[in-house]
C-alpha cells in the first residue's frame, strides 16, 4: 500500500510532468520499518531548477527551505509534511547528474502503484555521501537490524566505483561495517 | 529455548525488572539497542519527565554506555560513562529538527 504522503507527492509531481524517483526513508520503508513521514524525491540535474520553479507555483505546496541541491516544500493537504526535491548531480561524482539520474531510474529503481522507488543500496549510497553521513550510518545499522541485508554495502561500493566516489565512501563504508560488528547485533536482527 | 513465538521483534533485556512497569526511561534504553537516534529524540522530547538517575541505572544495567555516548545521552544523565565516540552535535541537532513530533491520530 502506498504511503499517503508519497501518494500526495506523486500526484503533484505528475501534475507538473516532473521525472523523479523516491529516495530516502520512504524508499527504505518498502523493505524495512521506518517512522519516516516526509518524502524525498530525486530529479535530474538538467530539470532541477525548472522543477523547483514549477513546484513553487503549485497551490498545494508551500516553499519551506531553498538552498543548493535540496529544496523543501510542505504538502499543504497533509499539514505541511515535507517534500524534499534533491538534485541528482550531488551524487554523480565524476559523471553528470543526468547520468546518475538515468542510472538510478534504469538500474536502481523499481515501480509500485505507478511510483518509482530507489533501491535500498542506492539510498544508502546517497546517504553515505552526505556531510551528515555518521548519523545516516546509524540509520543503516537500524535498517540492517530491521532485516535489510548488510551485504547491500557491497553494491554501495560498486556504485561508488562506477561514479568515482569510492575514495570518499571507503572510510564511511568501513565505519558502517565496524558498527555492524557489535556483539549484540546478531540477536537483534529480524530474520525473514 | 524460546518460550514464545512472535512475528514481532523480540528484544533481549538483561534486567527483567525493567519490564515490570516500563516508562519513558525504559523506552529510551530499549531504543538504544536498535535505533539510538530515535532514543535521543524521545529523551529530548520527554526531558521534563526523564529521571536522570533512573536513566543512568538502566543504561548501566543493560550495558549500553557506548550506544548512549554515541547519541550524547550524558546531556540527560551526566553520570553515564563516556564510552566510544559521540556523533557530531550538529548531526544530532539536524536529526532532531528533521523528526518533528507526528502527533496522535484519533
Amino acid at each position: 500500500m502506498t504511503d499517503p504522503s508519497v501518494q500526495a507527492a506523486a500526484a503533484i509531481l505528475q501534475r507538473h510532468g516532473i521525472r523523479y524517483t523516491v529516495v530516502g526513508g520512504q524508499a527504505i520503508a518498502r523493505n524495512a520499518a521506518t517512522t519516516t513521514q516526509d518524502v524525498d524525491v530525486m530529479v535530474t540535474t538538467d530539470d532541477y531548477h525548472d522543477a523547483v520553479e514549477r513546484l513553487s507555483l503549485d497551490k498545494g505546496l508551500t516553499l519551506a527551505l531553498e538552498g543548493g541541491a535540496v529544496t523543501r516544500f510542505g504538502i499543504q493537504s497533509l499539514g505541511g509534511v515535507p517534500l524534499d526535491v534533491v538534485d541528482a548531480g550531488v551524487f554523480a561524482g565524476k559523471k553528470t547528474g543526468a547520468e546518475f539520474f538515468d542510472f538510478l531510474l534504469d538500474e536502481e529503481s523499481s515501480e509500485s502503484d505507478g511510483i518509482l522507488y530507489a533501491s535500498p543500496e542506492a539510498v544508502w549510497y546517497t546517504r553515505l555521501l552526505t556531510k551528515r553521513w555518521r548519523a545516516y550510518a546509524e540509520k543503516i545499522v537500524t535498517n540492517v537490524i530491521d532485516g535489510l541485508a548488510a551485504d547491500h554495502l557491497d553494491r554501495v561500493e560498486a556504485i561508488g566505483k562506477r561514479f568515482g566516489t569510492d575514495a570518499i565512501l571507503k572510510e564511511r563504508i568501513a565505519y558502517v561495517r565496524d558498527e555492524l560488528k557489535r556483539p549484540d547485533l546478531d540477536a537483534l536482527i529480524r530474520r525473514a | 529455548m524460546s518460550i514464545l513465538s512472535s512475528d514481532y521483534r523480540t528484544l533481549p533485556v538483561k534486567d527483567p525488572d525493567a519490564l515490570r512497569e516500563p516508562g519513558v526511561v525504559e523506552l529510551v534504553t530499549f531504543l538504544l539497542r536498535f535505533d539510538p537516534l530515535a532514543a535521543r529524540v524521545v529523551a529530548k522530547r520527554n526531558r521534563a519527565t526523564l529521571d536522570p538517575h533512573e536513566l543512568y541505572r538502566r543504561v548501566r544495567n543493560e550495558g549500553l554506555e557506548r550506544q548512549a555516548t554515541k547519541v550524547r545521552l550524558q546531556q540527560f544523565a551526566r553520570a553515564i560513562p563516556l564510552v566510544g565516540t559521540p556523533l557530531p552535535s550538529e548531526e544530532l541537532r539536524w536529526i532532531e529538527r528533521n523528526n518533528p513530533a507526528a502527533g496522535v491520530s484519533r
